[in-house]
């Protein structure tokens, strides 16, 4: 009995490092620091759980909606669950998009009723005075509140900062398309 | 008789199985470790091939380390005097003399490090693997910017953007981007020399100059000369691989001092399980002799269910080594210094069949014991003592 549960468990772990696809080990946009961003978003949690969603047969489905075509390297996203003890306090996600002047890697944060609660850049290539305003809370505060579904929308819903307009829309875009993937993906 | 050495593992099936995995776990680490020392060796091989220099003239200090630093890409702290280059473009030999200046941005923050590299266009002429992706050219102005693809894809950038460098604030537009190579290139930003030694505050300073000879077999007339140049020191490429390959040498000869005592444990265990299996059927050995089987017989039974527990050991160390050969690459990169980009294991077939001979003669040398002390018991005696 030992025995089979042993052969069963090796035969397991073979077939799992055979099956496991690439994109599962390839972050496309990695979360740089948890520790910070659950400490500023989601006090009193303190630890998170990873989940792995394929995208697979939605694919279709979220790019009709999001009216935009998804990377091919977006097989997968991954979703970080911010735990509370046992308890589920909220859901972390990150994009990465393409500003003016560079990368810019935007972090989302969710509360329990897929809110966003707040919005953090961990990457942005701007120059300096358009980087503060960009990073600023008076920027990055208009998307806390957003559902999915609501109008994000640079110039009506958002106000973008001056000069820097291409980086505006890139932030506003990552929002709405992560809670369209989650949406699309956690129901 | 032919099947009975695979019913009496099957009867001690756990025995068996724990036997078995001790090889496994062996024979796994010695062919990932062979499967290693060719494959580093292929892959910095090659790396070093795509250099397409002979030699690199580097700043006086460690030259190993500068060359190794301009390779990966990093921050070598000294730099060579803007005569230098004049005095190597001189010499007959030198078919391309490439300038070079590095300098490395960390972004800690960010978990990354941005090289940039100003060169001319002599670079273009030594690395002829360089493949521009469509809609590239090589920068021609001062504020442009080739990009390998690795940086590309990581800050999103295509030909025509516009990307920012906010330690040295400045803009540049991106002229073009690499394909692909596998080396460190796909991760530099590359702009042009003068736009470098201004940008870093050295102008007229250079990290290395990478030279390419018309006659390669002159490489050591020609390195000497280059070395009396004042502040300048040779590495020729293949003194560099020499280097490289030593670095990993004394880890390679510890591992295999582990992996010595591994497959020496592993054949005990293969001892020791047959030798409780004789114990454990001297009636059975004894009737067998009785009806007639001899002692060739029993030792060719017993031998060959050693050398079939150590093949089936070596054929799972051998599996789980391959399948799990993306992981211990992973890790394997992590640890070594300078890895260079190309595969670092390189198993293959002929290696798979070299680790799996050798693990089965070490396992028919530890049953010859146990089939000698089977084949030496007289029926009787084994029927009696039972």
């Amino acid at each position: 009995m030992l025995l089979r549960r042993l052969l069963l468990g090796l035969l397991l772990a073979l077939a799992a490092l055979l099956v496991m696809p690439r994109d599962a080990r390839a972050a496309i946009c990695v979360w740089r620091k948890p520790d910070t961003d659950i400490k500023a978003f989601f006090p009193g949690a303190e630890s998170y759980r990873t989940d792995l969603k394929p995208v697979g047969a939605h694919r279709a489905a979220i790019e009709r909606v999001l009216g935009a075509r998804l990377d091919p390297d977006e097989g997968d996203f991954k979703f970080y669950r911010i735990l509370a003890g046992e308890r589920r306090v909220g859901t972390v996600l990150t994009h990465l998009g393409k500003g003016r002047y560079g990368a810019i890697e935007v972090v989302i944060a969710l509360d329990p009723a897929d809110t966003v609660k707040g919005v953090r850049l961990q990457v942005v290539r701007e120059p300096n005075g358009i980087k503060r305003q960009l990073t600023s809370d008076g920027f990055l505060g208009q998307f806390s509140g957003k559902r999915v579904g609501d109008p994000i929308q640079v110039g009506r819903d958002i106000r973008p900062v001056p000069g820097a307009e291409q980086s505006s829309e890139t932030i506003a875009f990552s929002v709405r398309k992560m809670l369209l993937i989650h949406e699309a993906l956690d129901r | 008789m032919g099947g009975l050495p695979f019913r009496n593992l099957w009867r001690r099936k756990l025995r068996s199985a724990l036997t078995a995995a001790s090889l496994a776990a062996a024979t796994a680490v010695l062919f990932s470790l062979l499967a290693f020392n060719s494959g580093y060796q292929r892959a910095l091989q090659g790396e070093l091939d795509r250099m397409g220099a002979h030699l690199l003239v580097v700043p006086v200090g460690c030259p190993y380390e500068a060359a190794s630093l301009i390779l990966k890409g990093g921050q070598v702290p000294n730099t060579l005097p803007a005569p230098a280059l004049c005095e190597i473009r001189s010499q007959p030999e030198v078919d391309v003399a490439a300038p070079l200046f590095m300098a490395a941005i960390p972004r800690p923050e960010e978990g990354r490090t941005d090289v940039w590299c100003g060169i001319d266009g002599e670079m273009r002429r030594l690395k002829q693997y360089w493949r521009l992706a469509p809609g590239s050219r090589l920068p021609a102005a001062p504020n442009e910017l080739l990009m390998g693809a690795e940086a590309a894809n990581t800050e999103q950038r295509a030909p025509g953007d516009l990307f920012y460098s906010e330690k040295t604030e400045r803009e540049f537009k991106v002229a073009g981007v690499l394909q692909r190579t596998g080396t460190g290139d796909d991760g530099f930003f590359f702009i042009p020399l003068a736009t470098a030694q201004r940008m870093f505050g050295k102008p007229g300073q250079l990290t290395a100059v990478a030279v390419r000879l018309k006659d390669p077999t002159r490489i050591s007339a020609v390195a000497r000369r280059l070395s009396r140049i004042r502040g300048a020191e040779v590495v020729t490429v293949s003194e560099l691989m020499g280097a490289m390959l030593s670095l990993v040498g004394a880890a390679r000869f510890l591992l295999l001092c582990i992996v010595a005592v591994a497959v020496t444990i592993a054949a005990l265990g293969v001892l020791n399980t047959m030798s409780a299996a004789v114990l454990e059927r001297t009636a059975e050995i004894g009737v067998m002799r009785a009806v007639g089987a001899s002692r060739l017989d029993v030792f060719g039974a017993v031998w060959t269910e050693g050398a079939l527990l150590a093949l089936i050991g070596g054929i799972s160390g051998i599996a789980f080594a391959s399948l799990a050969g993306r992981a211990i690459e992973a890790a394997v990169r992590e640890l070594v210094p300078l890895a260079p980009a190309g595969a670092l294991l390189a198993p293959d077939p002929s290696l798979a069949l070299g680790c799996l001979l050798f693990v089965g003669a070490i396992g028919a040398l530890a049953g010859i014991y146990p089939a000698l002390r089977a084949a030496s018991l007289s029926p009787t005696a084994a029927i009696r003592a039972e």
